[in-house]
């Protein structure tokens, strides 16, 4: 029993957050640290709720590499509806102060177009995430404050504050700051809110249905957005994930785009 | 037979010569490009188009036409899929015939053709087609003088749309480089208007320059066109390659395609004083060069195109190039109802490098080559997901003729939408859009998804 109490503690006192003073920077990097894969292949189905109680569907496949000492590649694809069929956005990231490289397929002219970073803060195909939050948060760009502690449901979390730091960051994000609960057992971020460069609150993330879908790594099966200004929400839920087969480079090169969805 | 079998044999033989030299290369660990599936998807459009002014070549001034479009697609294996689209044409015109055909070569429009018949290999790197097919190559938005591996079809001339050909593709994608090379047994050319049609070119242009140079006003008369015929050097070939990471921030494209005019040259020859004219298709040489980048919010493009014509009885030799740029405002606070203004801007030039020889006995059709000097653009207003709007312009420098075209779209569902456009068209009557000032025109359009 002593001995695995010493080991416990020994755990504790060495693992990295423990180590070092807790700040928001240090949590977000620790829940980086612990749930970025690779790699990652998954397919999504969205639902979007116009004001008026409207739904629609769009269905979706996403592949996305970390790279490291370069920024992510994420190719996504829709297979549904069909008038979106297999159009695709390819986004390369890359490191401040480059701007991201980014293409858009649109099979009706068959073209591969490359497109401007600077709509970062746009909405993504008509819903209620923009472009950045499709992205996977970028560390350099945002410092980060604990802004304290709530316990929900017997569970602990922290409420860190994200505020751009970078000009070319506050030129491009939609957001003037972001909130994140993040839980404190499994490091994951569970709800943010989303302020407007106005400082409103504009919209409101929620990740639930949560699995641990590799040793430590968690992902949110069902992501809800709601917009509190257009009173709109989009749904995305995960019904397919792989982190372990092999994504070639190739599926990440411009040419690549053209190609008929594949893991449908 | 015995020719086009060898024809299709050189086409396959050189293509997958192409497609084993760089599969070596290729890994042949799981790739993600596995799984495909069998879907099933398409559309039915409808269109009304009324005409303001009757033609002189046409009194129809009431159209309604409807596409049905069937897209279909099944896995043969992991990497091998098949593509069929069906497509059926019916309206009050008589611009689509009755008939089935497959080669797209005929004069007009068939009542059903397979605008799509393609069977693919997808590796890892590799993916290699074969079929009828059709390609886009270039950086333009709203014109790409590359852009010439398929033929056109102008029988409603604003709504030109590229005729699929049969063909076989190799593509390699690399890291830095993807190339693609096609090869094109059969020539297609441009399915133009027929006489009866209110797009055809009027004559009376011709009828002038011609008389000029004969001192005399001939009859005019037009015979069958000649097709290049079925040699066993009948085939067209184009190779591209294509850079997305060559240099950071910037896509190049180097492009050759040696093939035939798809719109072809006027032959006169005069006979008792009736002029006969036949259309033939000259063999020419096209390098092309293109590149896109952003600056900022802005997109930007370009492209130009060497066009060398084997011989120069028949035509020019020119360079057609093309700048143009995008940008898009997002949310405007002006106008709140507004979630995005897309503005493409494009100017389009031509020099011609050598000119046909003097006593050449070749004239242009009339069509194409019609943005020598000419801004181009486009703007495009999104209210929601459900409505938007568009205003698209040609307007050429030196005659100052014009189209210009309004157009408001509204989709209550993924599987509806509804569309009203006018279009407009101006400029001295000698003139390239000026010639079809009496064909402005609205139209209704409702289009099914399935």
């Amino acid at each position: 029993m002593l001995t695995k109490i010493i080991l416990a503690l020994s755990i504790f006192a060495f693992s990295p957050v423990a180590s070092a003073e807790i700040t928001g920077l240090s949590i977000m990097q620790e829940q980086k640290q612990r749930h970025d894969v690779p790699q990652e292949f998954s397919q999504k189905k969205m639902t979007l709720e116009s004001a008026k109680g409207k739904v629609k569907h769009r269905r979706m496949i996403n592949y996305t590499r970390s790279l490291e000492n370069q920024g992510n590649k994420t190719l996504l694809k829709f297979l549904e509806p069909t008038t979106i069929h297999n159009v695709g956005l390819l986004t390369w990231e890359q490191a401040d102060p480059k701007e991201d490289d980014q293409w858009l397929y649109l099979p009706a002219s068959k073209k591969i177009k490359r497109i401007s970073g600077g709509g970062k803060s746009n909405s993504f195909m008509g819903t209620d995430f923009s472009f950045e939050d499709m992205r996977p948060e970028n560390l350099q760009t945002h410092e980060y404050e604990i802004l304290g502690e709530e316990d929900i449901d017997g569970l602990k979390y922290w409420l860190v504050q994200a505020l751009p730091t970078t000009r070319k960051e506050k030129k491009a994000s939609g957001y003037s700051k972001r909130i994140f609960w993040v839980r404190q057992d499994i490091y994951f971020t569970v709800k943010v809110e989303f302020y407007d460069r106005k400082k409103r609150l504009s919209k409101i993330g929620l990740y639930t249905d949560l699995e641990e879908v590799a040793d430590g790594v968690w992902r949110s099966n069902v992501v809800s957005m709601e917009n509190i200004k257009r009173k709109t929400r989009t749904s995305l839920i995960t019904n397919q994930r792989d982190l372990v087969t092999p994504l070639s480079d190739a599926v990440f090169g411009t040419q690549a785009l053209k190609r008929p969805p594949l893991k449908n | 037979m015995v020719k086009r079998l060898y024809q299709v044999s050189l086409g396959l033989a050189l293509s997958a010569a192409f497609s084993f030299s760089v599969f070596a290369q290729a890994s042949s660990s799981n790739s993600g490009w596995s799984q495909l599936k069998e879907t099933f998807s398409g559309s039915l459009e409808t269109r009304y188009v009324g005409y303001e002014n009757r033609s002189i070549h046409e009194s129809t001034q009431h159209v309604l036409e409807s596409t049905l479009s069937i897209d279909w697609s099944k896995s043969l294996s992991d990497n091998v899929l098949l593509e069929l689209t069906p497509v059926f044409y019916l309206d009050n015109e008589g611009s689509s015939g009755k008939d089935w055909s497959f080669d797209e070569q005929g004069l007009t429009r068939s009542g059903a053709t397979l605008d799509q018949v393609v069977l693919s290999y997808f590796g890892e790197r590799t993916e290699f087609s074969v079929g009828k097919q059709s390609f886009s190559w270039g950086k333009g938005d709203l014109y790409s003088p590359v852009d010439k591996i398929n033929a056109v079809d102008l029988i409603d001339l604003p709504n030109s749309k590229k005729l699929s050909v049969v063909s076989v593709s190799s593509q390699y994608i690399g890291d830095y480089f993807s190339s693609q090379l096609i090869v094109i047994p059969d020539f297609i050319p441009n399915r133009i208007p027929n006489s009866d049609n209110r797009w055809t070119r009027r004559t009376d242009r011709l009828t002038r320059a011609v008389s000029a140079r004969l001192g005399f006003v001939p009859d005019i008369r037009f015979e069958p066109r000649r097709l290049p015929n079925e040699a066993t050097d009948d085939s067209q070939y184009g190779f591209r390659l294509t850079s997305s990471s060559l240099r950071g921030g910037w896509d190049f494209e180097l492009s050759y395609f040696q093939g035939f005019s798809a719109q072809g040259v006027l032959e006169q020859q005069l006979d008792l004083g009736t002029l006969a004219l036949t259309t033939v298709y000259p063999r020419y040489d096209e390098f092309g060069i293109g590149f896109s980048t952003t600056a900022g919010e802005f997109e930007i493009h370009g492209e130009v195109a060497l066009h060398l014509t084997k011989n120069h009885d028949f035509d020019e030799d020119y360079a057609t190039s093309l700048i143009g740029s995008r940008y898009s405002f997002y949310g405007v606070e002006l106008w709140q109802p507004v979630e995005e203004i897309a503005i493409t801007l494009e100017y389009a030039s031509e020099n011609v490098n050598r000119h046909r020889t003097e006593d050449s006995p070749f004239l242009s059709t009339g069509f194409g080559r019609a943005l020598s000097n000419s801004l181009l653009g486009r703007v495009d207003i999104k209210f929601s997901e459900e409505m938007s709007f568009e205003f698209g312009t040609f307007y050429n420098l030196n005659r100052s003729d014009y189209s210009a075209q309004l157009k408001a779209t509204h989709r209550p569902s993924d599987s509806l939408e509804f569309a009203a456009s006018v279009e407009f068209f101006g400029g001295p009557s000698d003139s390239f859009f000026g010639e079809w000032s009496n064909n402005d025109r609205f139209a209704f359009l409702v289009t099914n998804y399935f």
